[in-house]
């Protein structure tokens, strides 16, 4: 599996790719917590672009990651992009067969290649957790909100936690966006079949049908990054995120094993 | 008149293989449908170890099907092989000697040739120095640092080649390895194909240039609409083939009493653009001359005619059953009707 996992990594490395992801990864967090900071009040509001923030609760012991929550949603679909992309790719190019002649173990090469995507997605995760906490101090000090429990040991627990939290869902979108791959053999299919469920289809069905928002798969995703909604609990996401990815990589690997290589 | 190929729809019998040469490659009734069709039937393989082989037949004849069959990429319908005497159904047992290139030569357009060996050397865990090695080979030492979208098609070929390379192959399954090479690519490539099997590496190469196969390949397999057609060295498959005299009289009047001397010698003939054109061979032509000359028949040519290997090929997979739509012309196989 390493060897599937280095190999992986040396396509994940190309300068578009990596720098692209990232630097896109790290855009989105910046402006979502400057957006956070902008928007928040002394008292929370539902407006046009959705609930705003009270300024009391950036001032706890989460408030510093609470910009990188927010971000999860486009975080997510830029794991699936990727990783849908990645995978479908490879029978779009061809690349699979020359890959399976080096790796006949199917699963292990598709092991290697998951473990490498979610590196690669835990790594811009890192990075715009940094980033983000950095935007946060500075919109903190802008808008006058206190950061004296931000550095305090909880602070500090609720910075790692959040990251964590992040990291799992961005994870979570990321094998999606394989399992997505894998089945519609497409980068351009997988891509916008899955960002068109992710956002306005899920979104709309979550607003309009609100006792779904629990069992829908980027919802739950969503929750998990948030550590838990007011509607949705941390363990129920957790559970609920988990058997959504637990039925796509069975039928991504039973499909990518089994399933003729004739492209 | 109309030659119907032989044995379209069965095998040729094992015994047209060297038997004397240990096998690379073995199949026994290796079948692959794709729902209701048929695209391999039945084939039963035999390719001796350190010789190239060549696998030719009509486009759709079911080539890249079988290679894909033989390499783990596609699951047989039925049927059971070797190759290096590991099972079929276990690639991982044989893949790490097999170097491989089928259909067009697939990388990933943004990385350098380099980086695109280096993607497969380490997924197989293949010594890195194997990457240098193997772009030495194709010539590709002086642009492997560019980005593979610049390379041109014979490039992308000989990358193709460079990547089949790296593990130090036993075996080597190359499909259409000259598909768009210029003249000089195409005897490069023949030059590079002579050289590794002088290494003792087993060639398995398929390919629509028939004149390249007849000039590296000692041993051929011809399939037709999946089925295989024939099996074995490339001398046995010519000499199937009838040779044609063509013998052309002095006086054209004297065309209609040749044609009966020969029909008297127990030829089968028609007559071609003031010519008579008979399956026979220098034996059949000398007895045909010595009755004309009886017969106060000037000829004033009289030449025994060889198939290429393209009139044997067409003539082998000619017809609805061999699937070719091109008129084999007048060469027939021996034991074919005429």
């Amino acid at each position: 599996m390493t060897n599937a996992f280095a190999s992986e990594w040396i396509k994940l490395r190309r300068r578009s790719l990596f720098y692209g992801s990232y630097a896109a990864v790290v855009a989105v967090s910046c402006l979502v917590t400057v957006l956070t900071f902008s928007t928040a009040g002394h008292n929370a509001a539902t407006g046009p672009a959705g609930e705003s923030t009270p300024l009391s609760q950036l001032a706890q012991s989460g408030g510093s990651v609470n910009g990188l929550e927010g971000s999860l949603t486009i975080l997510g679909v830029i794991a699936f992009a990727i990783a849908a992309s990645q995978m479908a790719m490879e029978y779009g190019q061809g690349t699979l067969r020359n890959l399976l002649v080096r790796q006949p173990r199917r699963f292990v090469f598709l092991a290697g290649k998951f473990l490498a995507i979610s590196t690669f997605m835990i790594g811009a995760v890192a990075l715009a957790t940094v980033a983000s906490i950095v935007v946060a101090f500075a919109m903190a000090h802008t808008r006058g909100v206190s950061t004296d429990q931000w550095t305090m040991l909880s602070g500090l627990q609720s910075m790692g936690t959040g990251f964590i939290n992040v990291a799992l869902a961005t994870v979570g979108y990321a094998l999606l966006g394989m399992a997505l791959g894998i089945v519609l053999r497409s980068s351009v299919a997988a891509v916008a079949i899955g960002i068109a469920y992710l956002l306005p289809v899920e979104q709309i069905l979550a607003s309009t049908v609100t006792s779904t928002a629990g069992y829908l798969p980027g919802q739950l995703l969503s929750a998990v990054a948030q550590g838990g909604t007011s509607t949705i609990g941390y363990a129920h996401s957790l559970v609920g995120a988990l058997l959504f990815l637990a039925v796509a990589a069975t039928a991504g690997s039973v499909l990518f094993i089994r399933r003729d290589v004739t492209s | 008149m109309r030659h119907q190929p032989l044995e379209t729809s069965g095998q040729r019998p094992a015994a047209t293989v060297d038997a004397s040469l240990p096998l690379a490659l073995s199949t026994s009734g290796l079948t692959k449908s794709f729902g209701g069709r048929t695209a391999v039937s039945s084939l039963n393989l035999a390719i001796p170890r350190g010789v190239i082989s060549g696998f030719v037949g009509p486009n759709g004849a079911g080539k890249t099907t079988t290679m894909r069959m033989l390499l783990g990429l596609i699951s047989p319908s039925a049927g059971s092989g070797e190759v290096l005497g590991a099972d079929l159904g276990h690639p991982q047992r044989f893949l790490h000697r097999v170097g491989a290139m089928i259909e067009s030569p697939a990388f990933y357009p943004a990385l350098s040739g380099r980086k695109n060996l280096d993607v497969l050397a380490r997924l197989g865990g293949i010594p890195p120095v194997n990457i240098s090695r193997a772009l030495r080979r194709v010539s590709l030492v002086d642009r492997a640092a560019d980005s593979f979208r610049t390379y041109s098609l014979g490039m992308k070929q000989r990358l193709g080649i460079a990547a089949a390379l790296l593990p130090d192959p036993d075996l080597l399954i190359l499909d259409e390895p000259t598909n768009g090479l210029d003249p000089a690519g195409i005897v490069e490539m023949r030059n590079l194909l002579r050289s590794l099997s002088s290494e003792g590496i087993t060639i398995f190469v398929s390919s629509h240039q028939l004149s390249e196969i007849a000039q590296v390949c000692k041993h051929l397999v011809v399939i037709s609409t999946g089925r295989m057609v024939f099996q074995g060295h490339i001398g046995d498959l010519m000499s199937r083939t009838r040779p044609l005299l063509r013998a052309t009289p002095e006086v054209p009047g004297q065309l209609g009493p040749l044609e009966r001397l020969a029909g008297g010698l127990g030829m089968v003939t028609h007559l071609e653009h003031g010519s008579l054109v008979a399956h026979g061979d220098s034996t059949m032509a000398a007895r045909l001359f010595r009755a004309a000359a009886q017969a106060d028949i000037t000829l004033v040519q009289l030449d025994v005619l060889r198939p290429s290997l393209e009139d044997t090929f067409l003539a082998l997979t000619a017809g609805p059953a061999g699937g070719a739509t091109v008129d084999p012309g007048p060469w027939a196989l021996e034991g074919s009707d005429d």
